[in-house]
Parts: structure tokens; sequence; C-alpha cells
């Protein structure tokens, strides 16, 4: 398969360029980190320990990476947030606003990642008033697009899994509100949404 | 969705146009079903570059 499934996670400078010092390694390891929180979490951060780094004249590769890559920060960088998505999350409220005029301005939505997903592939929603949007979500996958529909069916399956844990009562009515709407051709839905 | 409508007989015979075709159009009855004015559906759909051919003509015709 080769490195190619990898590549989405940087490597250590050091495995590129051998006679790179370890502080810079580390340091550049640190800034080139996966996820927001892993990296420096501010400008200040960064500077103080490449500065250090620098200044103990120590760029030799019998340092420690972990002296220069585990500064953490005390800015409390939030985890469950989407980031630079102000713009998106606007137009999915006034989506809901337009769709839903009698409840749309009591929504309160918070994006997050659930403990299952990568972080942009779902967001969780809460709500102050009764009754709850739906959400749906799925990821398409490079090795998945042989199989057709895969994603609607990971979304799909999501949602039905939740509304199975619902009342009996609750259940009827979407029971009743899917064979109503599939009629006789249920079977359809039951291939592309298995289990 | 076996356990929530339970078994369902098998589907008419078609020819594979007009299978597309019933497909999309059940799709968009199921999708109905959960997308309402009481309880408006949010579809999330990561990572689109990887997106099937099958799934892009679904979408599509919504």
């Amino acid at each position: 398969m080769g490195p190619l499934p990898y590549c989405e996670t940087a490597r250590a400078a050091r495995r590129a360029v051998k006679d790179v010092p370890v502080p810079v390694s580390a340091i550049v390891s640190k800034l080139l980190a996966k996820t927001a929180e892993e990296r420096y979490q501010t400008a200040a951060a960064w500077s103080a320990t490449s500065g250090a780094a620098l200044l103990h004249g120590k760029l030799s590769t019998e340092s420690t990476p972990s002296r220069w890559a585990n500064t953490t920060s005390p800015t409390g960088f939030d985890s469950e947030k989407l980031y630079g998505r102000e713009r998106e999350i606007g137009t999915l409220l006034a989506a809901f606003d337009a769709s839903s005029p009698a409840v749309g301005r009591s929504w309160c939505w918070s994006p997050a990642i659930p403990a299952s997903a990568s972080p942009r592939s779902s967001m969780s929603c809460t709500r102050r008033c009764a009754a709850a949007p739906l959400f749906a979500s799925g990821k398409f996958d490079q090795y998945k697009r042989d199989i057709p529909y895969a994603t609607l069916a990971q979304a799909f399956q999501g949602l039905i899994r939740a509304l199975l844990g619902k009342s009996d009562a609750e259940l009827a009515g979407w029971r009743d509100a899917l064979r109503e709407a599939l009629g006789p051709n249920g079977r359809l839905m039951i291939d592309v949404v298995p289990n | 969705m076996k356990l929530l409508i339970g078994e369902q007989p098998p589907v008419q015979e078609l020819s594979p146009q007009q299978a597309q075709g019933r497909l999309q159009l059940v799709f968009r009855r199921f999708l109905g079903v959960f997308a309402r004015p009481e309880h408006p559906l949010a579809l999330f759909l990561d990572d689109l570059q990887w997106l099937d051919a099958a799934t892009l003509d679904m979408l599509a015709d919504l």
C-alpha cells in the first residue's frame, strides 16, 4: 500500500533530513501537528520555545525532543469546536430559521466532535426547547468509493439507531411515517441502509 | 431500517434506468420523512472529494 495513507500526518523532520537538530525537528513536528490543539497555541508559546532552543545553543542531536515540544498551553483550546466555520454555521442556522419559523430562533447550535469520528465529520447540537432537529452525518472514504451510497447509509444508520432508542410510541410514529412514505418500495431503503 | 419498518416484500423488477429513477424517488420520500418543518434535518457529509458517482447522482436529483 505504500506510505500514502499516512501522508495526512506529518512525519518528523529528522526522518526526512537526517542532520536536522532534535529541537528543530521537535518544534517543526509540533507546528505541523494534525490537530489544532496539539500545535503551539500562541505565537508567544512558540517564540519562547524556539528562543529557548536557540539561546541554549544546544541544537545538537543529543537534546531530547520532548523538552522543546512539550509546552502545554494555558489557553485551553476547545477541541470540541469547528474552527473557521462561522459563515457556514450561520447559513445552517438561517436555513433552520427559514424551514421552521415557529421554533427557529430557539436553536442553540454547538458544533462539536463525536468521540467516534474525525474532527470535521460531525456536529452535535443542543437546543433549549422541546423537539430536537435531526442530525445525520457521514464521511466519504477513498476506499469505499466502490460501495454505492456507503456514506448515505452511514449517515442514516446513525440517525435510525438514535430513533430506535426512543420510546415505543415515538418509534411507532416513525415506523408509520416511513411505511407510508415508502409504500411498496421499503425494501429498497432496507438495501441502502442495512442493519 | 429493517428493525424499524420490518421485513418488506421484494420490489418489482424494472429496467436499470427505471430502477434508478425509482430509487431516487424513494430516497426523496425517505428523506422527506426526516426533513420536516417540525424537525428539520441537518445532513453533514464530510470529505466530499471521495464522493461516489451513485451518491452524486442521488444528491444532484434532490
